[in-house]
């Protein structure tokens, strides 16, 4: 298993499957570069309490998680390659979490927002 | 759906609202923030090195007073803040970026306070844009004001340099000639008594020499009649020029009472009678004297028709010849008064109409070329439309005036 700080996370995450993900002991959200959810897994749904089944298909930053929706976080997502770490707020539904946002994006079609509690 | 799934959905509804909501407890560390929250203020948090779990200490670095006003509220509950604007920017190198947000601030309870923001940056921007706008409308207005003094000093002047000229032109009547003209006679007259006196040769000499004086002052008379007759004329032009300038620049409300087009017509017609009674141009008119009033500014529809029927007076000149014939119609057809003004001048082809309603089109080599272009404008602001046209060049042109009986 790749821990949330490996090189190599972006091409690890695309060879998962949605069981496999749903094993990690940090938030994954999966997306196409247009930012519609393709995978939400099960740690990001205990920190922010969106239902997985809620959050697929719809726009991440617009419909699931608004909070992001800045320079900061959802800005980054223009750039053609990212891998970037900050430290961010995320709620689970109102109660405010501090987490570690990982911004995954690059040739995959797939790119990733990876969340770990700080 | 039970109490806890209903409480479950209003949260989610909250978290989702596009308006910024925070709770703090009473020193300002955050219990619950909603996602706007988050959006709006995490730049800013990081943006001053801070964790994000405590209010305030954004809040006395980006609105100290907002912070104060909190600080000396006395009352256990109640409004602190009602929608206080305030300008933040994460990034201060970059003007762009600045933020303007609203916020109002309520105490819940001696423990908690409440947040909540609004983002007004777009409504900002719109603002200073319209804001933009109306300065520049204001300095255009300035403008305009300044213009249209020039135009009216420059118009006293020239009515004052015509009256003039006139007063110059009636001296030279009252010229030297005709005197020289009587002492000629005289000298002839008596030129056997003056011969007697000065001897026949210098006699004979004398009266050809007041002869000559008198042909060299009735010639120069003449030339000087005919210059001031042109000076004449280039001050009608440069007055015509103004008052179609100022038709523009004047204003734009012009008064609105019921008027008579066909008195407006009739009344454009009688000051244009030398003109056409000069170049033998036939005139004929069809107006019934039953027609309805319209509503109109007076003075702007006379210029329209002034201007059109110098517009015909021209095109008549440029196709030279006799027999011109200019005919004025004006009839009801459905909701409208229609008017025709038709003349049997130079016309003109297709491709020259689709230029003749641009401002400064002319053919004539003095025009200001302000003409139909100016009576557009007049008419649109009557709701009214104008169109001309012509069977081809040298075949004469009729323009038309549809002009709505009923306004909009």
């Amino acid at each position: 298993m790749h821990n949330f700080e490996a090189p190599d996370l972006h091409q690890w995450l695309d060879r998962q499957n949605t069981a496999d993900l749903d094993q990690l002991p940090y938030g994954v959200v999966q997306m196409d570069h247009s930012g519609t959810v393709l995978a939400y897994n099960s740690t990001e749904s205990s920190y922010t309490g969106v239902d997985p089944q809620q959050a697929i298909g719809k726009h991440f930053f617009t419909e699931i998680a608004p909070c992001t929706n800045n320079f900061m976080v959802a800005g980054k997502y223009n750039e053609a390659a990212l891998d970037e770490t900050i430290d961010y707020i995320f709620t689970y539904v109102l109660k405010p979490t501090p987490v570690k946002l990982r911004m995954l994006k690059g040739e995959s079609p797939n790119m990733y927002l990876v969340v770990q509690k700080r | 759906m039970d109490i806890q799934a209903q409480t479950q959905q209003m949260l989610s509804i909250i978290y989702q609202i596009p308006v910024g909501i925070v709770q703090t407890d009473k020193r300002g560390a955050v219990q619950e923030m909603n996602a706007m929250a988050i959006q709006y203020l995490m730049p800013h948090f990081v943006a001053n090195q801070l964790t994000g779990e405590n209010l305030f200490d954004l809040l006395s670095v980006v609105f100290p007073n907002a912070l104060e006003a909190l600080k000396s509220y006395q009352k256990p509950s109640g409004n602190i803040l009602q929608q206080e604007r305030f300008s933040v920017n994460h990034n201060s190198q970059n003007p762009a970026t600045e933020q303007h947000l609203i916020l109002t601030i309520n105490r819940l309870d001696e423990k908690s306070y409440l947040f909540i923001l609004d983002d007004l940056t777009e409504l900002y921007k719109k603002e200073q844009q319209l804001f933009a706008i109306q300065q520049e409308q204001a300095v255009e207005r300035g403008k305009f004001e300044v213009i249209s003094g020039v135009l009216h000093d420059i118009g006293n002047a020239v009515v004052g340099f015509g009256s003039y000229l006139t007063k110059v032109k009636q001296l030279t009547k009252s010229n030297d000639a005709s005197l020289l003209s009587k002492l000629a006679q005289f000298v002839k007259a008596n030129e056997a008594a003056i011969g007697q006196a000065i001897g026949t040769p210098k006699a004979q000499a004398m009266v050809q020499l007041i002869d000559g004086l008198k042909a060299k002052q009735e010639d120069h008379t003449a030339k000087m009649e005919k210059a001031i007759t042109d000076q004449m004329n280039i001050v009608a032009h440069v007055k015509d020029v103004l008052n179609i300038q100022r038709q523009y620049i004047g204003s734009e409300s012009g008064e609105r009472s019921l008027v008579s087009l066909r008195g407006i017509i009739n009344d454009a017609l009688a000051m244009q009678l030398a003109t056409l009674e000069k170049r033998n141009i036939e005139v004929q008119t069809f107006m019934p004297d039953r027609l309805p009033p319209v509503k109109g500014d007076h003075t702007k529809l006379m210029q329209v028709f002034l201007n059109l029927i110098k517009n015909s007076v021209e095109a008549m000149d440029q196709q030279g010849g006799d027999g011109h014939t200019l005919s004025l119609e004006l009839t009801k057809e459905q909701d409208c008064l229609v008017a025709r003004v038709s003349d049997t001048g130079i016309g003109f082809d297709k491709p020259q109409k689709q230029q003749m309603f641009q401002r400064g089109f002319t053919t004539k080599p003095m025009g200001s070329g302000l003409g139909l272009n100016g009576c557009q404008s007049i008419l649109q602001t009557h709701n009214a439309t104008i169109d001309i046209d012509s069977p081809g060049p040298g075949k004469g042109a009729t323009v038309t005036i549809t002009y709505p009986l009923t306004e909009p």
